[in-house]
């Protein structure tokens, strides 16, 4: 009898707490996302009758149509292949490229603060107008142009730009991991030292201790940059289609074909990252 | 756990001193003194050598790490060398095409001219209230629903999960008209920084998704014997996220901390939306407010290059010297996870 009436259940006071932890960005969600999430939606499958005010009428799915099918899928896409052909290509190697530096400045390493501090320098100038005023990403390159005199010295034109080309991405690509070096770095620091000095004493040396401490007990963090950089690279101000849908909303004021555009293109991403953090989640390893 | 040495007595504290110096000192002379014990002993001198060079080559190990690091270094040093070396040019330096990267004669004056056109120490003072506000509404909220989404189980926890990706995964050039509607119309945020700070207090702030995530895959990888056994205490959930949980989540904390802080400290695209009217500007506002007014390339030159160099250095100094100051806590390892193993 008594269990009946009880309505709280041990398992439901702790989903009620759970709840209760996740209020604040419930509430945030309505309050902030629910409203431009619904307006740009409305966006993509209607027409702007006023601007002022944004008054709209309904006008059907012609948007969409046009972007799988139609004429702006011209523009369309190519930008969308090329993102997710780049996002391909960089993920792995971004994620490769930070886990070895991390790895390199994590422990017991004279001087390691320094080349912390400049490994942090991308994340500090990588987003703000000091890049800007360097001349962007492409421009970092003062030091490797002698590389390149050289270069274009010794070979001909094109195994040159070749060279060029795949030096600029790879410091590029250095360039773009700085977020994920730094939370490489915080995860490593996480491991408690105990495990290494258990394993020193069983006898274990330091690629061991890497394959069986570091790498699993670093799992949770190498799925959350891996999910990280398909996401940055997704929405990365310089990939084709970013540029594509601002281009349509800022500059021409096509706001109905941007938001169009915008929401097939998380459809995508979405579905992309989506993918990933399953075939992934597995691979994780939590302690228990 | 880090008040462990409270209740001892001086002369205890003192002796626990002396053995963390005498430790430490035979530490660094261990090469040293292997080298010294093998050459003494009466093995043969093969052996001898080949000791020896055992212990030279555990030392020397990290020297191609380090050619490894510097030479990485100097790609991600580079540019701020040209920043430093270009902030302290006089027009002439600038104009001499033999001069690349470090200036003939230094040149104070642009920081001068650089600091009264930004009116720095007035727009510091408000970029520190906003930056600072917004960090910690951040940390305190996100830290907050990641531990609900990481540790609890309820129904609809993936779907939380899935839409806060969502929203990360959104440029925010895409929903910039109906937030501008949504802040200045319905809201009636003007010419103000709430648009900015206020969404920070519900977790939606500036990349609160990915804060969040980083949370959760921290608190995903405490044991969970940890809240465990506040709870069996007696301890609220609450409690036990505020006194057991936080405190193990140190390292996550400080990386959360600097990256928001640095992505506050550059954001300019948003603000620069909602605050029409510059003079209520942050930092990062009015140095593009700055290099626009200078702007004279003239011929592929920029007369002005130094002092905008000088002003993005001036800047971009504050969150240096905080990530200077964090930095020695972020180096330090956590020594346990609070578990007797």
């Amino acid at each position: 009898m008594k269990r009946k009436t009880t309505f709280f259940t041990l398992e439901r006071k702790r989903a009620m707490t759970g709840y209760l932890f996740a209020l604040p960005w419930l509430l945030g969600f309505l309050l902030f996302m629910l409203y431009p999430f619904v307006t740009s939606f409305m966006l993509s499958i209607g027409e702007i009758t006023d601007l002022e005010g944004l008054q709209m009428k309904f006008a059907g799915f012609g948007q969409y149509v046009s972007l799988i099918a139609g004429d702006a899928a011209v523009e369309f896409a190519p930008a969308l292949a090329i993102t997710i052909w780049n996002t391909f290509i960089n993920v792995p190697l971004i994620l490769v490229i930070s886990l070895t530096v991390s790895l390199l400045v994590s422990r017991k390493l004279p001087g390691k603060g320094i080349f912390r501090l400049i490994f942090f320098l991308p994340v500090l100038l990588g987003a703000g107008y000091a890049m800007e005023q360097i001349g962007g990403a492409g421009n970092i390159l003062q030091v490797p142009e002698n590389i390149f005199r050289y270069i274009r010295f010794y070979l001909n034109m094109e195994m040159a730009t070749f060279l060029e080309e795949l030096l600029m991405q790879v410091i590029g690509l250095f360039w773009r991991s700085g977020v994920q070096i730094v939370i490489f770095i915080g995860g490593i620091q996480a491991i408690p030292d105990t495990y290494y000095e258990a394993a020193m004493v069983d006898n274990a040396n330091s690629w061991d201790a890497l394959w069986k401490i570091t790498l699993p007990m670093l799992s949770p963090m190498i799925f959350l940059n891996l999910v990280y950089t398909v996401i940055d690279s997704f929405r990365s101000l310089d990939n084709p289609i970013t540029a594509l849908i601002r281009d349509k909303t800022m500059r021409y004021n096509h706001y109905e074909l941007g938001s169009a555009m915008g929401w097939l293109y998380f459809a995508v991403a979405f579905l992309f990252v989506g993918v990933v953090a399953i075939i992934f989640r597995r691979t994780v390893y939590y302690e228990k | 756990m880090r008040n462990r040495f409270k209740n001892l007595t001086d002369d205890e504290k003192r002796y626990i001193e002396q053995q963390k110096a005498a430790a430490k000192s035979v530490k660094k002379k261990w090469a040293f003194r292997r080298i010294m014990t093998a050459l003494q002993s009466d093995m043969s001198n093969s052996k001898k050598l080949m000791v020896i060079a055992k212990i030279l080559f555990i030392k020397l190990r990290v020297v191609p790490k380090y050619f490894i690091l510097i030479a990485l270094s100097i790609i991600f040093i580079a540019p701020f060398f040209y920043m430093i070396g270009h902030s302290l040019m006089g027009t002439q330096d600038i104009l001499n095409p033999s001069i690349r990267w470090l200036p003939r004669s230094f040149n104070f004056a642009n920081y001068i001219y650089a600091y009264q056109a930004l009116d720095y120490q007035r727009y510091l003072i408000r970029t520190l209230w906003i930056v600072g506000l917004s960090v910690a509404g951040q940390m305190f909220f996100c830290s907050f629903v990641a531990y609900g989404i990481a540790r609890i189980k309820f129904k609809l926890r993936g779907v939380i999960f899935a839409l806060i990706l969502f929203i990360l995964i959104v440029p925010p050039q895409t929903l910039v008209v109906p937030n501008y509607m949504l802040y200045s119309d319905v809201l009636e945020w003007r010419n103000s920084f709430l648009p900015i700070i206020v969404p920070c207090f519900f977790a939606m702030g500036l990349n609160g998704g990915l804060i969040i995530f980083v949370f959760r895959q921290f608190y995903k990888g405490l044991p969970a014997e940890l809240e465990n056994a506040a709870l069996i205490d007696g301890v609220s959930v609450f409690g036990a996220y505020f006194r057991v949980i936080i405190p193990n989540a140190m390292p996550a904390v400080l990386i959360n901390s600097i990256l928001c802080l640095v992505w506050h400290w550059n954001n300019s695209f948003e603000p620069s939306i909602y605050i029409r009217d510059v003079t209520l500007g942050t930092l990062t506002m009015q140095l593009r407010e700055v290099q626009n007014r200078l702007s004279s390339a003239f011929d592929g030159i920029d007369f002005n290059a130094g002092i905008k160099m000088a002003a993005t250095m001036l800047v971009l100094l504050p969150i240096v010297v905080i990530f200077l100051a964090l930095q020695g806590r972020f180096m330090k390892n956590m020594a346990s996870t609070g578990l007797a193993n």
